[in-house]
């Protein structure tokens, strides 16, 4: 129902407007992503951005990891890392892209700027589950001499996963944000951001809508496939 | 001090309050001692010690390895099985021997539960048979009948006593009949 709400408000507003390429209406938007998702070139442009975000996606969570493990072992880590994670959270975006894109190639821009804006959310998300984990099983373990690769997998993961779960799912959906923003500042040819362009370039609003859509149809399908992956692991986890 | 298990000259500090000051005592092993004392008095210190969880302030500490606990706490994993818990702690090397302890703590019927839906009495005596299953020189038991009723309470002191013939188990108790149960030597701390 609020969705037909919306939709509704939507095409009274495309109305009111009465310009095409000022506001699209809903159902010239879904002309065109119909049309839009029976070309092959929008699939391959899907696969290549797909591609280099995810890549970015899982290279940042996998740093992410690893510097939240440092900085839980040692906290002189903690506070080394402190000064860094903060300047990738609050560095605009659009900063970033310009000065990696005097770094990169465009083509890698994307997955360069994933990996930047990823890390540090699921590296807070990593340090705050290590931070809430139960010390009282640490010390089970420790007098029991669990051996370290049984401790990582059965106490220390399952502790884990539903803070990591929250984070990875947020960056993921910042990495889509930002890696398409990237592409759209590079134009690497043959992307969803190189497409995305040209509609603003050409005043095609319908089909920068329906790109739009896309791009979130591809952020929740990953968000979705995730997830399902998480919770795999967590029941694996659980039945070690 | 001639004793390979005990304290000596033992101080221990928790900020500015003195749990034990100058304190000495020799165990003997090869048999059951139970600690026993008011509240507060300091048998889980005395315990965690042993353990290695804390350092004293002072002085000296002698244990055995390897030793297996019960901790004040049940301290399992709430996701996983009895099995599960079971071999977290002793790999797969005791399952036969895992059967038989969860037999005689009366756990077979929650074998495929998590331990998330065991009661607190089943709790403890999985957290029980988790120590009795790993190899140990000294088994240290703090509280380890809490929640069980006189009759459990029996079974779990005759299966101890069982898996603990000539080894050395120390336990923290407030209650006279838990060290009788086990046939223990009863020490009370100031």
């Amino acid at each position: 129902m609020a969705a037909l709400f919306w939709l509704a408000l939507w095409q009274l507003a495309a109305w009111a407007v009465g310009q095409e390429f000022l506001l699209a209406a809903p159902l010239s938007v879904l002309a065109s992503l119909l049309h839009l998702l029976a070309q092959g070139s929008t699939w391959l442009a899907a696969a290549q951005s797909s591609l280099r975000v995810l890549l970015g996606f899982v290279l940042g969570s996998l740093f992410g990891l690893l510097l939240a493990a440092l900085a839980c072992w040692r906290p002189w880590a903690h506070e080394l890392f402190a000064p860094l994670v903060q300047a990738a959270r609050a560095v605009p975006v659009a900063s970033f892209v310009i000065l990696a894109i005097i770094l990169v190639s465009s083509r890698w821009l994307s997955t360069l700027i994933a990996f930047v804006i990823g890390f540090p959310v699921v590296y807070a998300a990593a340090l705050s589950g290590l931070a809430a984990r139960d010390r009282q099983l640490d010390e089970m373990a420790r007098v029991f001499q669990v051996p370290l690769a049984r401790r990582l997998f059965a106490l220390t993961l399952p502790q884990l996963l539903p803070h990591l779960r929250a984070g990875l799912v947020s960056a993921l959906g910042l990495c889509w944000k930002s890696g398409v923003a990237a592409e759209v500042i590079g134009i690497p040819r043959g992307s969803i951001g190189e497409m995305l362009y040209a509609t603003k370039v050409n005043y095609h609003t319908a089909e920068l809508f329906a790109w739009t859509i896309f791009i979130v149809l591809l952020s929740l399908l990953s968000a979705r496939l995730l997830r399902l992956f998480m919770d795999a692991l967590f029941h694996q986890l659980g039945a070690l | 001090m001639s004793a390979r298990l005990g304290f000596e000259r033992l101080c221990l500090n928790y900020g500015a309050q003195a749990v034990f000051e100058d304190f000495t005592l020799a165990l003997e092993t090869g048999q059951a001692t139970c600690l026993m004392g008011r509240s507060g008095c300091g048998k889980t210190s005395l315990l965690r010690l042993l353990m290695g969880l804390e350092a004293p302030s002072a002085g000296r500490v002698h244990s055995l390895r390897p030793l297996s606990a019960v901790f004040q706490e049940d301290r399992l994993l709430p996701w996983l099985d009895a099995p599960g818990n079971l071999r977290l702690c002793a790999g797969r090397a005791g399952t036969g021997r895992a059967s038989d302890l969860l037999e005689g703590l009366g756990l077979q019927e929650a074998l495929d539960k998590p331990v998330s839906a065991f009661s607190g009495g089943m709790k403890r005596r999985l957290a029980l048979a988790r120590a009795l299953l790993v190899p140990f020189d000294l088994l240290l038991l703090d509280e380890p009948f809490t929640g069980q009723d006189e009759a459990t309470r029996a079974r779990a002191a005759a299966l101890i006593r069982q898996f603990t013939r000539g080894k050395t188990v120390l336990m923290a108790s407030h209650d006279p009949e838990e060290a009788r149960l086990l046939g223990a030597r009863v020490i009370h701390l100031p």
